[in-house]
């Protein structure tokens, strides 16, 4: 079975070749073009049958299978081993070339009818990406000492050995995930018991959904260049898939958040680690990018800098999947091991940054901007602070995440980037690109007018400096709470108002009965509309993070069985004990009740498990959740007979709205994706008059 | 054996599929009136473009002489998309892209022709920020050339 997979991604490797050669010399030949169409849709069904072989493979534990034993086993739940498709390198870079399959698949569905000259190409990009990833799966191997050349049997690797072995030892592919064992060992090595996590199933396809997502924008861009179409077409044709990419990049973030929140020692929704900052780098681009287009759609504006940004954005989707996969940040070591993947990744990272800068290069005098930025006070200035803000934000993230490995290169010495200093660099300019939320969408094109900017802006100023003066009379204290939730409710105010302020011009035109005035008036200008939603979302996410982050409060309570202490307002009552043998893992549960002014708030099971194969102890968080704060346990300690345990308790203020802003978010960025009442009654009348109003 | 077999049939169904298209050249299906889906395209971009301006005019974002003058482009253009599609040749035989091209040319013209303070009426020099010709009244700013 595995042989189908491996030769699967052998016949796409091919394939891919011919469809990136077939696109390049099809724009001109049609019949060579439809060639290379069908050539990306078969790519795609080879690499389903690659994929659906390597799930097959997992569901049924075939330990032969070197990926199968190295991250299932045999006592493994079927959701986890299924999820081990992303869990390893092998897999996650089959994983990921399969997405860019589908995505090209669609694409050539998307644009059957078409004129677009810039289809082929873009196909061209993308399947030229394909075949680096199909590249590094199939021929990207090492010499392993333990092996020799007679135990290689796949009759592929068998030859490639013949070519280019080495006498001391058989070649060893560094990431093909059907790659055979010479034996079949008695049981798998198992998944990291961290992993076993419902977010393990949605966490990295939906990061992965997002980071292949922008290399459709990307394969467009490059077609623009190469061809010389560079106005707005591909925007036009873009823009709904850089949303759907950014869709699922937040969806993966948050996704990402809560799972860190929900595992103990991964230091809470979000401690900056490299592999998080990885996928953050890259929604910040595609936001930033996202923000700038609408700047070249109505003003002629930022034509070069769209290029830019879609190619960085894209490069650090690339710089992503290599963080997350090399190890290269959080092992230094990780780096001579598998020298040859960080080699092809970084090469095929600089050779993607040069090309796409020397095309950008070659048709500068194409992109020069239509209209310049009049004056500070405008909407094109308030974009472009926007897009400084975001950029400078990832540049502060990239510079954190990547100087430890850089300095511990160059110096031998290990610096650590921790929360504290990403925190410390990064408030300022989180507030300003939250004012900016504020103010981006309110203010006037070319110029603000004094009486304008009095009619956007002083409502809205009123409720922050009212939040403001509550809080302060309320009793809080702390400057920087004080500051964020200013801003929060000045920007709440300004969506309010717009909100409020399109409805009521646009229900004035509409000749709907009137209970359904105000959502065709709002489901008419869904990119708008969506848009208004996505910020409200940001700034729940924000209310989420400044209450969490600046008045979280924590005790260690040592408690004998039956005993109760009390935290603040509650109470903590140490009830029972239980040991529980389970197939992979034995489990000490401690029960605990819950009390708040005398009455039982909840009862729960506090629990450490004991991973047999993965020979790991595993602590899981048990968490009450309100809209006011969380209360977060877990078992710290316990003596071995359940007599006395330590219960450690963290009380996080209003965390629960980062996941609903998150929600708001990521439903405004689909009612953004959908297309307006008016452009569906004119697809289907395309010969109506196409410039109505 | 069965591994073998399979992966053989599979490279040939892929090769016939691929091959189709340049074994029997010109029975693909092609783009049908690939100009005319084109306009079509183009004038729903900027009836959208129209719409989006007329809701910032509408909540004053937009001042009046910009919306003017923005109004005005988007109608020239839409007027001439729309002449297309209904089978009218227009005089020249411009595309759409074209005449979108020129508009911005002629555009960042008028704007260098502004900051360089040259009324394009009776050519007199103006100080950098005048918007209007000091000696004929004339607008510096928005002026653009026709071509």
């Amino acid at each position: 079975m595995a042989e189908i997979g491996h030769y699967s991604l052998l016949i796409a490797f091919f394939l891919a070749l011919y469809s990136t050669i077939a696109s390049f010399a099809g724009t001109r030949v049609p019949d060579l073009g439809e060639s290379a169409r069908r050539a990306a849709l078969a790519l795609f069904w080879l690499l389903t049958i690659a994929a659906c072989t390597l799930v097959y493979l997992l569901a049924v534990r075939d330990l032969t299978v070197e990926y199968v034993a190295r991250y299932t086993s045999t006592v493994l739940p079927m959701s986890y081993a299924i999820s081990a498709f992303w869990a390893g390198n092998a897999g996650s870079l089959l994983f990921w070339v399969w997405l860019l399959s589908a995505y090209a698949a669609l694409v050539v569905r998307g644009t059957r009818k078409s004129p677009s000259r810039l289809v082929i190409p873009a196909l061209g990009v993308m399947m030229l990406i394909a075949l680096f990833f199909l590249g590094l799966i199939l021929f990207l191997y090492r010499i392993d000492p333990e092996m020799t050349p007679g135990m290689v049997r796949d009759p592929f690797y068998a030859t490639l050995q013949v070519l280019f072995g080495s006498p001391e030892g058989g070649l060893h592919p560094a990431c093909n995930p059907f790659w055979r064992l010479p034996l079949r060992p008695a049981e798998g090595l198992g998944l990291n018991p961290q992993l076993q996590n419902p977010g393990m199933m949605f966490h990295p396809p939906t990061l992965y959904l997002g980071y292949v997502g922008m290399a459709v924008p990307y394969a467009f861009a490059m077609a623009a260049l190469l061809t010389g179409r560079v106005g707005n077409e591909w925007l036009s044709l873009t823009r709904r898939w850089t949303l759907v990419a950014w869709f699922f990049l937040s969806i993966g973030n948050i996704l990402g958040g809560w799972w860190a929140y929900v595992t103990l020692g991964w230091g809470g929704y979000w401690g900056w680690d490299p592999v998080e900052n990885a996928a953050f780098i890259p929604w910040l681009l595609a936001t930033a990018f996202l923000h700038s287009v609408i700047m070249q759609e109505k003003r002629g504006m930022f034509r070069t800098w769209n290029m830019v940004l879609v190619l960085i954005t894209f490069v650090s989707t690339i710089f992503g999947t290599y963080l997350t996969r090399s190890g290269v940040i959080s092992s230094v070591h990780a780096f001579a091991r598998n020298e040859a993947f960080n080699i092809a990744f970084l090469a095929f990272m600089a050779v993607a940054l040069v090309v796409s800068f020397a095309l950008l290069f070659a048709r500068r005098n194409q992109l020069a901007s239509e209209n310049p930025i009049e004056a500070v006070l405008s909407r094109e200035a308030a974009f472009l602070f926007n897009n400084v803000v975001l950029v400078g934000i990832a540049l502060v993230v990239l510079f954190g995440t990547v100087f430890p490995a850089i300095s511990s290169a160059f110096t031998g010495v290990q610096v650590s980037m921790g929360p504290a200093w990403f925190n410390n660099v990064l408030w300022p300019l989180w507030a300003m690109l939250l004012l900016l939320t504020g103010v981006g969408p309110v203010i006037s094109w070319r110029r603000a007018r004094r009486n304008e900017f009095r009619r956007g802006f002083a409502i809205p100023f009123a409720v922050g400096i009212v939040v403001a003066a509550a809080l302060v009379l309320a009793g809080m204290r702390n400057g920087y709470a004080l500051a964020f939730f200013a801003i929060c409710a000045f920007v709440l105010g300004t969506i309010a108002q717009e909100v409020f302020r399109m409805l009521r011009t646009r229900t004035g035109t509409l000749d709907s009965p009137p209970a359904r005035k105000a959502p065709v008036a709002a489901f008419t200008r869904n990119r708008r509309f969506g848009s208004y939603i996505v910020h409200l979302g940001v700034i729940i996410v924000a209310v989420g993070v400044t209450g969490s982050s600046l008045f979280e409060r924590q005790s260690d309570l040592v408690l004998r069985q039956g005993e109760a202490r009390p935290f603040e307002d509650h109470v903590f009552r140490y009830t029972s004990f239980r040991r529980a043998q389970e197939p992979n893992r034995d489990v000490y549960a401690a029960g605990v009740e819950v009390a708040r002014a005398g009455e039982v708030r909840a009862k729960v099971e506090v629990v450490k498990e004991d991973y047999h194969a993965e020979q790991m102890r595993w602590t899981k968080a048990r968490i009450l959740s309100s809209v006011v704060e969380d209360v977060y346990l877990t078992l710290a300690a316990f003596q071995e007979d359940g007599s006395a345990i330590i219960l450690s308790v963290r009380r996080i203020p209003l965390v629960v709205w980062l996941w609903i802003g998150g929600a708001v978010l990521v439903l405004g960025s689909l009612i953004a994706m959908l297309p307006d009442t008016r452009e569906r009654v004119r697809r289907a009348r395309p010969a109506s008059r196409t410039g109505e109003r | 054996m069965l591994a073998a077999l399979v992966v053989f049939v599979m490279a040939l169904a892929v090769g016939a599929y691929v091959g189709y298209p340049l074994l029997f050249p010109g029975r693909n299906p092609q783009v049908e009136d690939s100009e005319r889906r084109e306009f079509e395209l183009r004038g729903a971009q900027l009836a959208g473009a129209l719409r989006e301006l007329e809701t910032d005019h509408s909540l004053g974002k937009v001042a009046d002489d910009d919306f003017a003058e923005r109004h005005a482009r988007l109608a020239r253009e839409i007027e001439f998309v729309e002449q297309r599609l209904a089978g009218a040749e227009p005089s020249d035989q411009t595309d759409v892209d074209e005449l979108a091209e020129r508009l911005v040319k002629a555009r960042r013209a008028a704007r260098k022709h502004a900051r360089s303070g040259l009324c394009p009426g009776c050519g007199r020099s103006n100080p950098p920020a005048a918007r209007f010709c000091m000696n004929c009244g004339s607008r510096l700013e928005e002026r653009e050339p026709t071509s």
